[in-house]
């Protein structure tokens, strides 16, 4: 429960809730530790239904797509628990869109994606010489779609779209129009234009076109795309312990914001395979970072 | 093709501005089209590699020799319209043809007119044809020019790694993959000269199977003042498989017609008339990648031409029946294996097996089909022997049913001694054993009002050796990217010897029946090896893109060719290549869409044949004019492109005049 105006009168409880248990979750959960021990905060861990007889806690924090939706459930079915806030971590925006059930009063979030204005810096650092920047909007990134025109316009830059609704038919022409004309291939999170079997073929007939693939996951780099702008669970975690801060404080929690940390990943083979000149990935984030810092 | 998603559906998936959660909750409660939700997982999960080393192109400094690539906007803005004109942008090939039907593209043309000394492989398929004059010209000219996806020029002696024919290089084109054209596109052409070329094409699949097939025709009047109309049509057809995870699977068909105009007016021996030439082939290609950077390459292809070309001379006075007519076959078989043996060395190795056979009683004098047959073996080591060093020395062995076995070796080093700068260095050898024509060639002529027996006109007794080509080059290659220029520079002395010429059987003589004295004999020729030649040159490319849009592209060729052991000082003057060839392109986009090309092409003096048939310094100009759109849901391209702009052109030789007249013609192309 918020409290307004004033600290906490005995150091408030955080629920945290994984979607799963071990490799990424587990990993993230030690971090948030390690960030958060400085804080007057105490850490519970979610057990499934919650016991009815515990005191409730100040916070939940959900890390992934299921625990929010399995939070948010508990909040509709139990009348109490929709008196808590909820912080939704280390989920895509998009994922809470498809949210069935609203969130108690005062609840945030910290997503994955990286801001619009951040990707296009990138390109210019990177790879200035693209001005054409090819895109492929599915259901999911569609969305994102009026943010892209905007930006790349006020770059100067041309952005070529494919739109792909089915992807079972439309995904091969759709990419074949895009990289006809666009000297980049940047892949916005959408796992039916990007799950494992398309990316694969994306990423060879990309290749086979010459064209570079800048992508949102470290591990897509190591598959082959060119570039990634990523965002590490250390900085989400960074981030999360910030908004608990706040919250600590009594300030309540921060607006929902997209990442504020991020990292670049380079794959050097492939990149001087297509004659190109990268910098290193350390150069890049410095130069990205130098960039927001005028800003 | 388009399915007709559910229209409550297709409402949802279309109304961005209801609050997001609503609007999906509603479709997935329909269940119709099931989404799968985008999660943190998609953010982080592992995803195996796709682009390994055996996928990647070799970069341009770790190549063994010089390398010319030209990709497929390249091509489009250049306004070719065939491959031949292509070949304009790669330093030391000289484009030009005999008549307007028969364009060729050569490396030290005109000693190679037809381009055997070129090895061009269409999709890993040779197109080099056995019979005739053995050239490579006609099966470039039926590559239509919209379905090339790159081409990769290989400048100097490739042998080491290709066998026979890439004596001078080896032209690999690459087509589009069938993934890549799925959809439908529409391309037509008009323009002086009687230009009219259409081009077809559908495309449809998913990533386990694609296919393609294609229909283009072109067609125009060449040259001017000579018979050289070309009329070609052609169909194909490409599907590309994922046989299984690692397997891909390429296969190819196609059917080509062409109605090419020969002959030069007033000319009795060489009437104007048109020759009919088809082809066909089949191909297949597999690859398969293993773990580990391994991979397993097989192909298999089935060509045939016919050529039918048969007129009647009257050069004697009486009519004379004579032809080049033939069915000619070419069959090949390879696999090839590739794979890291160590860190620092790699190693390729495969064989092979092909047969050259053609039909033509009047090329061979028999109505048998002949055939010569040729198994081989070749391979490569590629290794970074020290940090900065890097080694390939290559062997290609074959055994040629008529003349035996020969061996083309390579050595090359590469030193790179800063990031962006390469210095290569190596030598290697090349044989070209001789052609179906040059070995076992018998033509014979029937003149019945004059002699009771056919005159023979060329008759082979089997003496032809492999030609040899030895080789020593020094090439630099060189990047400033913060610039975004590069530069490769070769300089080369390459000895030709054995080449492959005429002379008269001498100890032959015909006496005719009127010759009652024996006083004036007539001789038939053979073909045996002549004398060799030796070249030294200096060529250069130079790659520029001064500003986002702008494109430059520069290359030269220096070149001096001499003939030390020619019988007569006359034989050692002709057929010179020009000494100096420049192409300048400039490649520029402009605002709304337009863009804009100019080409330059300059060539110093030369002679095809005979030194009174010298050419003189020659410069062309093409420029191209053209602007995208949309045409509803459809890209468009239109195109307006002038070749020889700066004025008509004079090709050949200057005894018989050749003209390529000053052309304009627009391309409108669609695709939807």
């Amino acid at each position: 429960m918020a409290v307004l105006g004033g600290a906490w009168a005995r150091q408030p409880t955080v629920e945290l809730w994984s979607s799963d248990s071990g490799g990424l979750y587990a990993e993230m959960a030690a971090l948030l530790q390690r960030d958060t021990a400085d804080l007057p905060l105490d850490w519970a861990d979610a057990e499934d239904g919650g016991s009815e007889s515990s005191p409730l806690p100040a916070l939940v924090v959900t890390l992934g797509a299921k625990a929010l939706r399995e939070a948010a459930l508990r909040a509709h079915q139990k009348p109490a628990w929709g008196q808590v806030p909820v912080l939704a971590a280390l989920l895509p925006q998009s994922a809470q869109r498809s949210m069935p059930h609203p969130l108690p009063r005062g609840s945030s979030a910290i997503w994955l994606d990286q801001p619009v204005e951040r990707w296009m810096e990138l390109l210019r650092q990177a790879l200035p010489q693209r001005r054409r920047i090819g895109v492929l909007l599915g259901a999911e990134s569609l969305a994102v779609e009026p943010v892209l025109v905007r930006a790349a316009a006020a770059r100067g830059l041309e952005l070529v779209r494919g739109v792909v609704r089915s992807p079972a038919d439309e995904l091969y022409p759709a990419l074949r129009t895009v990289l006809q004309r666009a000297d980049v291939l940047l892949a916005l999170p959408d796992p039916q234009l990007f799950g494992a079997d398309a990316l694969q073929n994306i990423l060879i007939a990309s290749y086979r076109q010459r064209v570079p693939m800048v992508s949102y996951s470290a591990a897509h780099v190591r598959a082959g795309a060119t570039l990634a702008l990523h965002t590490p669970i250390e900085q989400v975690s960074l981030q999360v312990a910030s908004a608990l801060r706040a919250f600590a404080s009594g300030r309540g929690l921060p607006a929902p914001q997209a990442a504020q940390g991020f990292a670049v990943a380079v794959n050097t083979q492939v990149a001087r395979s297509l004659g190109l000149d990268m910098r290193s990935a350390s150069e890049l984030e410095a130069a990205v970072r130098r960039q927001e810092g005028r800003t | 093709m388009r399915r007709r998603l559910h229209p409550f559906l297709h409402a949802c998936l279309s109304l961005p501005k209801l609050r997001p959660w609503l609007g999906v909750l509603a479709c997935t409660a329909l269940g119709a089209h099931a989404e799968v939700a985008l999660t943190e997982g998609d953010f982080f999960e592992p995803v195996p590699v796709v682009l390994t080393v055996t996928r990647l192109a070799q970069p341009l400094s770790d190549t063994p020799g010089a390398v010319t690539v030209i990709d497929r906007e390249t091509i489009r803005r250049s306004g070719a319209r065939n491959l031949a004109e292509v070949l304009r942008l790669v330093p030391g090939y000289l484009v030009s043809g005999y008549n307007g039907a028969n364009p060729v593209a050569a490396y030290h043309a005109p000693i190679d007119d037809f381009g055997t000394r070129n090895l061009v492989l269409v999709d890993g398929r040779s197109l080099y044809s056995s019979t005739y004059l053995g050239g490579t010209n006609r099966g470039m000219a039926s590559v239509a020019v919209e379905e090339v996806e790159r081409i990769e020029v290989l400048r100097g002696s490739n042998s080491a790694a290709y066998g026979a024919n890439a004596l001078f290089g080896v032209i690999n084109i690459i087509t589009r993959h069938a993934l890549d054209t799925v959809g439908r596109s529409v391309s037509v052409t008009r323009g002086q000269a009687g230009i009219a070329d259409a081009h077809v094409r559908l495309g449809w699949g998913d990533a386990t199977a694609a296919q393609r097939l294609s229909l283009s025709h072109r067609s125009d009047t060449g040259y001017a003042f000579v018979n050289d109309d070309t009329r070609q049509t052609s169909l194909k057809w490409r599907g590309d498989f994922q046989w299984s995870s690692g397997v891909d699977v390429t296969l190819q068909a196609g059917v080509t017609d062409s109605r090419l105009g020969e002959g030069e007016p007033g000319q009795p021996g060489n009437p104007m008339r048109t020759v009919a030439f088809r082809n066909r082939f089949l191909s297949a290609q597999g690859i398969h990648r293993l773990t580990g950077d391994e991979q397993f390459k097989w192909s298999a292809s089935w060509d045939e031409d016919r050529n039918r070309d048969t007129f009647v001379s009257w050069e004697l006075g009486v009519p004379v029946v004579v032809g080049s007519s033939f069915d000619d076959r070419r069959l090949n078989l390879e696999f090839q294996h590739q794979m890291p043996l160590t860190d620092t060395l790699r190693w390729v190795w495969g064989a092979g097996w092909k047969e050259d056979s053609a039909v033509s009683p009047q090329l061979f004098n028999t109505s048998q089909r002949v055939r010569n047959r040729e198994t081989r073996a070749f391979a490569n080591a590629e290794w970074r022997f020290a940090e900065r060093w890097l080694l390939n020395a290559g062997l290609f062995v074959g055994d040629d049913e008529s003349t035996g076995t020969y061996a083309a070796p390579r050595l090359m080093f590469n030193y790179q001694w800063l990031p962006d700068h390469t210095l290569r260095f190596g030598v290697s050898q090349a044989k070209r054993p001789p052609t179906l024509t040059e070995q076992r060639g018998d033509v014979r002529v029937s003149i019945p009002l004059l002699l009771p027996y056919p005159l023979p006109l060329l008759q082979s007794r089997q003496l032809v050796r492999p030609e040899r080509l030895s080789s020593h080059e020094v090439s630099y290659y060189g990047r400033w990217p913060a610039s975004q220029l590069s530069l490769d520079v070769r300089a080369y002395e390459e000895r030709l010897s054995g080449q492959v010429g005429s002379q008269r059987q001498l100890d032959r003589p015909i006496y005719f029946p009127w010759d009652v004295t024996k006083s004036d004999p007539y001789y038939a020729e053979e073909l045996i090896n002549g004398t060799g030649l030796q070249v030294r040159g200096i060529e250069y490319q130079l790659a520029w893109e001064p500003h986002p849009g702008t494109k430059l592209l520069l290359n030269q060729s220096f070149s001096r060719l001499t003939r030390p052991s020619a019988p007569t000082p006359e034989k050692a003057v002709e057929r010179l290549p020009p000494s100096q060839l420049t192409t300048i392109a400039w490649l520029q986009q402009l605002p709304q869409q337009w863009d804009f090309t100019l080409l330059y092409y300059g060539r110093s003096s030369m002679t095809w044949r005979t030194p009174d048939a010298r050419l003189p310094n020659a410069h062309r100009v093409d420029a191209r004019l053209a602007r995208a759109f949309r045409l509803g849901d459809a890209r468009a391209d239109a195109a307006l492109t002038v070749q020889a702009l700066n004025g008509d052109q004079v090709e050949f030789t200057t005894k018989a005049p050749s003209v390529f007249t000053r052309r304009a013609f627009a391309t409108l192309s669609m695709e939807f």
